[in-house]
């Protein structure tokens, strides 16, 4: 990858903490990436047929040697998109588009819902594990539906397992819980290596290149909505979500974690995420809260919301209502 | 002293608070939305575009035999109290006005104002394909069936895999595939 050229206009966004690159390790890893990129040429020739542009090996080389994402310039930036697509073709094979879509301007993703219409259908979950390419082996998935008893509203008491033949089953009440998208995610304060972060419309994000696997963020996490991938992702090669974001739905490794973004490759383009456009009872609200005449205003206005956890200072950006 | 101040509390409410509010407020005009009916084919034009339907209420046979009228108590209203029989595909309102089955919003709206303002505002019911932009919001007879409005248990999807387990793929809806592309 060459150094240089225009920055990424992602540059600044990024909550700072001392940046744990030093102008040193910076000119290694350009040196090293030079070499890394003679080595790819060199080795272009004996590349796999089906794959064009550096060998397999370059581009793991590539990738160790990548820098932050919030750091690389645009050109950088591309040429790690062309990298995910290659590997995905060269690994999966299956053909990506892997894009890294910049957050809109004067957009404030929320998200709310409606406890009393959830049926606890798991429709969500389903719609979820799909769009963002999550493994589906049942041990990953970024929405939890819990079942309650009653009126209780002991988290501690509820129940994600519930099978029942058909829902809802009597005196049953349904709490979906993903990410809450806090203000203040204490998830991105544990983090060590500013892997994760929190982008200017809302969203918690993570650099899945740059993540340790540390899972301190899922220590952290007051709400359970982070998950790490023990292994690589399996996913059936026709099941693959095509169209991918690089702080999205892009195909993960085994080691990084993982959480729901609000399907960024989705919403940012205009689209509902894809737990709403699924669900069928119309449970979830998705709007911004910048713009007055939004629905997910007019539920923070007009209904009695309740955020999970208040107490803990997080502020999140998901609320709960119900009626 | 008790019961002049509450005599005063007692006023200032009835001025300035509940009817004031209801007098005075002026409410936020919901943004124009355009209704997205159900999908599938028409099958009331089927029949009924070319012939009339017998208005007498009688025991329904088949075509008819699956709607089943749990809306009302029973013995409740007969097809013509909200079904306008000389024009298919139109409802009656209370005010004898007849509107297309595309208002029909208006008709639930006469007993359930307040859920049918929330679904204008879009706290009720489902907004489709993109959260910006026009609101396309899907009809009350999407989610409920005006003749039993109650909504359908499902079979819910499988649960998650305990910790350390895994198991398989087996999904309730198939693949659609919405692809994020650029409307």
């Amino acid at each position: 990858m060459e150094s240089g050229g225009a920055a990424n206009s992602y540059a600044g966004h990024l909550p700072m903490s001392p940046d744990p690159l030093s102008p040193h390790g910076h000119r290694r890893r350009t040196l090293l990436r030079g070499l890394a990129a003679v080595a790819g040429a060199a080795s272009a020739t004996a590349a796999a047929v089906e794959t064009e542009g550096p060998s397999s090996w370059a581009d793991a080389l590539d990738r160790l040697l990548q820098q932050h994402f919030v750091r690389m310039s645009a050109s950088e930036v591309q040429q790690a998109l062309r990298r995910i697509e290659r590997e995905a073709l060269r690994q999966h094979r299956i053909h990506l588009q892997c894009d890294a879509t910049q957050p809109l301007d004067q957009v404030r993703f929320a998200q709310a819902l409606n406890l009393a219409v959830c049926k606890g259908s798991r429709r969500c979950v389903e719609a979820c594990v799909r769009e963002n390419n999550c493994g589906r082996g049942g041990a990953l998935e970024n929405i939890r539906v819990l079942s309650l008893m009653g009126m209780t509203t002991e988290l501690e008491q509820a129940n994600p397992y519930f099978n029942p033949p058909l829902v809802p089953e009597p005196g049953q009440r349904y709490l979906p819980i993903s990410c809450q998208q806090c203000d203040h995610p204490p998830c991105v304060q544990a983090c060590p290596v500013t892997a994760t972060w929190k982008e200017p419309d809302g969203i918690v994000v993570i650099d899945y290149d740059w993540c340790i696997g540390c899972r301190y963020c899922s220590v952290a996490c007051p709400y359970g909505a982070r998950h790490f991938n023990w292994s690589q992702p399996h996913i059936p090669a026709d099941d693959y979500q095509p169209i991918t974001d690089y702080l999205g739905n892009r195909p993960r490794i085994g080691g990084v974690m993982e959480k729901c973004t609000f399907c960024l490759q989705r919403t940012r383009k205009g689209l509902l995420p894809a737990c709403l456009e699924a669900c069928p009872t119309g449970a979830r609200i998705f709007g911004n809260l910048l713009d007055p005449s939004s629905e997910i205003r007019y539920v923070l206005e007009h209904k009695s919301v309740f955020r999970l956890k208040e107490e803990l200072g997080t502020s999140p950006g998901f609320w709960y209502f119900t009626g | 002293m008790g019961k002049g101040l509450f005599k005063i509390g007692m006023t200032g409410l009835l001025l300035t608070g509940i009817p004031g509010q209801w007098l005075f407020a002026t409410p936020i005009p919901a943004s124009p939305f355009v209704v997205v009916p159900p999908g599938g084919p028409d099958k009331c034009l089927s029949c009924h575009g070319w012939r009339q339907p017998d208005p007498t209420p009688r025991t329904l046979k088949k075509p008819h035999d699956t709607i089943v009228l749990t809306h009302w108590p029973q013995p409740g209203p007969w097809c013509g109290q909200c079904h306008d029989l000389k024009q298919p595909r139109r409802l009656f309102l209370y005010n004898d006005q007849s509107v297309d089955f595309r208002e029909g919003y208006r008709l639930c709206g006469q007993c359930h104002g307040a859920k049918v303002t929330d679904w204008m505002f879009g706290a009720h019911g489902k907004r489709v394909t993109d959260w910006r932009g026009p609101r396309k919001i899907q009809a009350c007879r999407v989610c409920h069936d005006p003749h039993q409005p109650q909504t359908k248990p499902v079979v819910p999807s499988a649960p998650p895999a305990p910790p350390g387990t895994s198991r398989e793929w087996n999904p309730v809806v198939p693949p659609t595939h919405t692809l994020a592309t650029s409307p």
